[in-house]
Formats: structure tokens, C-alpha cells, sequence
């Protein structure tokens, strides 16, 4: 053998043991979607705390490893297996919503309970999409992990996504996540073809303060009403109530803080990083993925739209109007939403501030999609 | 109805039939009236606890112990925020009142407010 021909067959064999045989087109793409979240998120400020994660696992996941080397997140017993475990089974989600229970404020939805409707309301849009994957042939079990991403909580659509339709996991994720860090972009335009100027510029009556005991007793209290009518969603709203309880109590400081600070990244980590790898090409690129990515902004849409509607439709019996506005932070991207309505509202007036009133329906959204969840688990997960 | 052809079939299938299941209208309606009462029952909750808060607030315990020194605001701390003020203001003005944040202040949705309003903006076109 030439020393040339030596050369060659070596050159071949190492050319054969790095990724660039087994990757396909596909990947390829998913790489440069990885990319531009990545860009979003550093450049456009789109959520950075999800998408930098879930742009980097994409990236990740879609390098191909050598044949005989188990390295992906759907080979068993590999590293990535091992920490996807926590999105599989629906592990990180509840502890997300720990976090995220340390870290809310109710009072807002304590001082005006109407505006807790608004946070109903944009739950229809949940449903809504749910009969509409139906009639484009999904499973009841896909159409309801579908439709919650109409919920615009991340956690709660890998949650469900996780029970009912885990082969659908990783697109309901990044679907969910991209429209949560989208919600400055897909809800304005909707809000403002649903409201007039009027009904923009209406100024609503400062909340009244809120006691140390209303607030404490409030967890525990809605976590017994919520479970008892949809014991499905125990595990999300138990966490999340449990997590405001040690909140609000002042005597839980310690377990508070780290809920709402060194767990919830954590976590978050964890989550964002193993949603994106598990987004191989091979496994995304389908069809229908991008049937979910539709579903998955038409669910919003209409749940952005479900919950102005709504609050127009409370204002024809109430004395005191409601600024519309907030009827779309009833989709419980939270506190996003709540900041896109005062920035839509502030466009007409700039010294109307709606924050602090869109965030009552806003977190009220996050019990109902919880409770959602909740349903469409427990008659679909049998 | 076939609306897209894919390799090894339709892409977009569309039928009406799951629709009239169990699983179709039928579940939709039942969790949307679910998710209205659950929500219903802790706006009930939320209108009560008011009252149901004072009944169980502690009476405040009488004290006949007169604010010290130490909760009170250093003068020259005082100094510092009028010539503050005045500088800032540069105009004729009155301070009513200078207080310090008790915890209650420091709650989430003041800073969160504060975060909002100091945060990036979330579009292009708005008025500033």
C-alpha cells in the first residue's frame, strides 16, 4: 500500500467518525432554527431566559453521533436520556410552577376578583383548538395536548404533552415556548382589531390594598376549589399554591427564595436544554409538527381574542368599565402578556397604567389553564 | 377532504365526525363550564375573604412603646434626599413626607413594576 492509499483510507475513517456523514438536511435546518432562537433571544431580547436553553439544546440534539455511539436523548441510558427524564415523565413542570407560585403576586386578582373571568375566558381558546385538531384527524389524546398550548404555559403544555401524546412532545414544546416569547408580536395586532380607541383610552380604579391573612389564606383555599372540581390538576396548581403559601406566610423565607430563585433556573435549565435536544430532525420534520405550529398560533390567537371579547362583554353589565385590554392578558404567559397590554395601552394613553390590573387576569389564566390541564388529563389520559 | 398530498398520504385531513364523540363537543363544553366554575367559586372565595380575614386578623396588641431613634430616618439622611429633591426639581416645592420601605413595600409587584418600566422595549413603534 502507497503511502498516499494509507493516507486516504485514514483520512476516510476519521472523516467516518465525526457527524458530518449523518447529517442530513434536516439537521442542518434545525441548526440554524437553534441559531436564530438563539439570536432572538440575545439580540431581540424574545425570552431569553427559554429560548437561549432550547436553542442551544436544539443545536445539540440535531448533531448526528457516530454509529455505535449512544449519545442522543432517545438513546437509552445515555447522559441527555437521563436528564430528559425530567421533561418525560412531567417532572420539571411542577417544580417550575413551585418556582413560579414563590414568585407571584395575587394581590391584584384579591383586590378586583371580576377580572379572575378574564383568565376563564381565555381558556376557551384551549378548547376551541382542541375541536379543531380534531377535525384535522389528530387523536383526542394529540388534540389535547395541542389545544393547551393555547394556554401560553409552557410548563403546562410539557406537562400535558408528557400524559397524553409524548411522541409529540418536543414540537408542542417549542411550539409553546416560541409563541410565549412571541407574545409581543402575535397578541397587538389582535388587540387592536378587537378594541376601539374608546374602549383602549378607558382608565380603570386603582386596587385596593390587600391583607397578610387574605393573602395567605387564599392558597390554600382556591388549591381546595380547584382540585376539588378537576383533581387532575393537583400535581400543577398544588405546586403552585404551595409555593405562594411559602410566600406569603413570611415564615418560609428561606424555602420562598430558593423556590423562586436557584430551583426555578435550575430547572428552567434543565427544561429548556432537554425540550431542545429532543428535537432531532428526524424526529421534528414532520408534517405534523408543522400542523402544530399552526393549531399551536391559532390556539393563541383565540385565546388572546376569547378574553377581550369577554371583558367587552362584562362591560355591557358593569358600571365601572373595564379597559378590554386586559381581558387578553387572560392567557397566562405570564407576566408578558400583562406588559404587552400596558404597552398597547399606554400607545393611546401614556399615563394609563394597566399593568397592575392585567396582571390579576393573568395569573388567573395561569389557574386556568392549570385547570384545563387538568381536565383533559383526566378524561383523556385513561 | 383532502386539502395537501404528502408521500405516504394526505397532509391535511379534515373530518367533522370526531366532533359528535364523547371526546368531541361534549368534553370541550364540559371543561369550559368547569374551568368558568372553578374560577366562579374563587371569585366567591376572593369576595368573602375580606371579611373572613378581619374575623381571624389578631387583635393589634396595645403598646404603650414610643417609636425609637432607630426607626426613624437619620437626619442627615433626610438632608440628602431634599437637596435631592431641590436639585432635581429646581422650582419651588414642599416635601410632605419621607418614609422608609416597610416589607410590604418590597413586594413583588413593586419591584416588578419598577423592572417593567426600566426593561427593554417590547416594540419598535412605541411612544416615548
Amino acid at each position: 500500500m502507497s503511502s498516499f492509499d494509507y493516507i486516504s483510507q485514514k483520512a476516510v475513517q476519521l472523516f467516518e467518525t465525526t457527524a458530518l456523514p449523518g447529517m442530513e438536511p434536516g439537521n442542518l435546518i434545525m441548526v440554524v432554527i437553534g441559531i436564530a432562537f438563539i439570536y432572538l433571544a440575545i439580540s431581540k431580547h424574545y425570552e431569553p431566559l427559554l429560548l437561549v436553553p432550547i436553542g442551544f439544546g436544539i443545536i445539540v440534539g440535531n448533531i448526528p453521533s457516530v454509529s455505535g455511539m449512544s449519545l442522543t436523548v432517545y438513546d437509552e441510558g445515555t447522559v441527555l436520556r437521563y436528564l430528559y427524564f425530567g421533561v418525560e415523565q412531567g417532572v420539571y413542570p411542577p417544580l417550575i410552577f413551585l418556582g413560579i407560585g414563590a414568585m407571584t403576586d395575587f394581590s391584584t386578582m384579591l383586590s378586583n376578583p371580576k377580572l379572575v373571568l378574564l383568565g376563564a375566558a381565555a381558556q376557551v381558546g384551549v378548547f376551541l383548538t382542541y375541536l379543531g385538531a380534531l377535525c384535522l384527524a389528530f387523536t383526542p389524546q394529540e388534540a389535547g395536548a395541542i389545544g393547551i398550548i393555547g394556554g401560553a404555559d409552557g410548563p403546562t403544555a410539557i406537562f400535558l404533552s408528557s400524559r397524553l401524546a409524548p411522541e409529540l412532545l418536543g414540537a408542542i414544546a417549542i411550539a409553546a415556548y416560541s409563541y410565549m416569547a412571541l407574545v409581543p408580536v402575535i397578541q397587538p395586532p389582535i388587540m387592536k382589531l378587537l378594541t376601539s380607541r374608546e374602549e383602549r383610552l378607558i382608565r380603570m380604579k386603582p386596587s385596593r390594598e390587600v391583607s397578610r391573612q387574605e393573602r395567605i389564606m387564599f392558597p390554600v383555599a382556591a388549591f381546595l376549589i380547584c382540585t376539588t372540581l378537576a383533581p387532575g390538576a393537583i400535581v400543577l396548581i398544588g405546586m403552585l399554591f404551595f409555593g405562594n403559601l411559602l410566600k406569603e406566610c413570611t415564615v418560609t423565607d428561606r424555602l420562598a427564595m430558593t423556590a423562586r430563585t436557584a430551583m426555578i433556573d435550575v430547572v428552567t435549565i434543565l427544561l429548556g436544554f432537554c425540550v431542545g435536544t429532543s428535537t432531532n430532525a428526524q424526529y421534528f420534520l414532520q408534517a405534523k409538527s408543522i400542523l402544530i405550529f399552526v393549531l399551536g398560533a391559532t390556539a393563541f390567537a383565540v385565546a388572546t381574542a376569547c378574553g377581550l371579547l369577554f371583558a367587552k362583554f362584562m362591560n355591557l353589565f358593569l358600571n365601572e368599565k373595564i379597559n378590554p385590554l386586559v381581558g387578553a392578558a387572560g392567557v397566562s404567559a405570564v407576566p408578558d402578556s400583562a406588559r404587552v397590554v400596558q404597552m398597547v395601552g399606554q400607545e393611546e394613553d401614556p399615563n394609563n397604567f394597566l399593568l397592575m390590573h392585567a396582571m390579576a387576569p393573568n395569573v388567573a389564566g395561569v389557574i386556568g389553564s392549570a385547570i384545563a390541564a387538568g381536565i383533559l388529563w383526566s378524561q383523556l389520559g385513561k | 377532504m383532502l386539502i395537501a398530498q404528502q408521500a405516504d398520504g394526505p397532509l391535511i385531513r379534515f373530518t367533522m365526525e370526531p366532533l359528535f364523540e364523547d371526546t368531541g363537543f361534549a368534553l370541550a363544553i364540559m371543561g369550559v363550564l368547569v374551568v368558568f366554575m372553578a374560577l366562579a367559586l374563587v371569585i366567591a372565595f376572593i369576595t368573602v375573604l375580606p371579611h373572613l380575614a378581619k374575623r381571624t386578623a389578631a387583635q393589634p396588641v396595645q403598646t404603650d412603646v414610643k417609636p425609637t431613634a432607630h426607626d426613624e430616618l437619620a437626619e442627615e439622611t433626610l438632608v440628602v434626599i431634599a437637596a435631592a429633591v431641590a436639585e432635581t426639581i429646581r422650582q419651588r416645592h414642599r416635601i410632605v413626607k419621607i418614609r422608609g420601605l416597610t416589607p410590604e413595600d418590597l413586594g413583588w409587584s413593586f419591584t416588578g413594576r419598577l423592572q417593567h418600566h426600566q426593561s427593554h422595549q417590547v416594540r419598535g413603534r412605541t411612544r416615548r
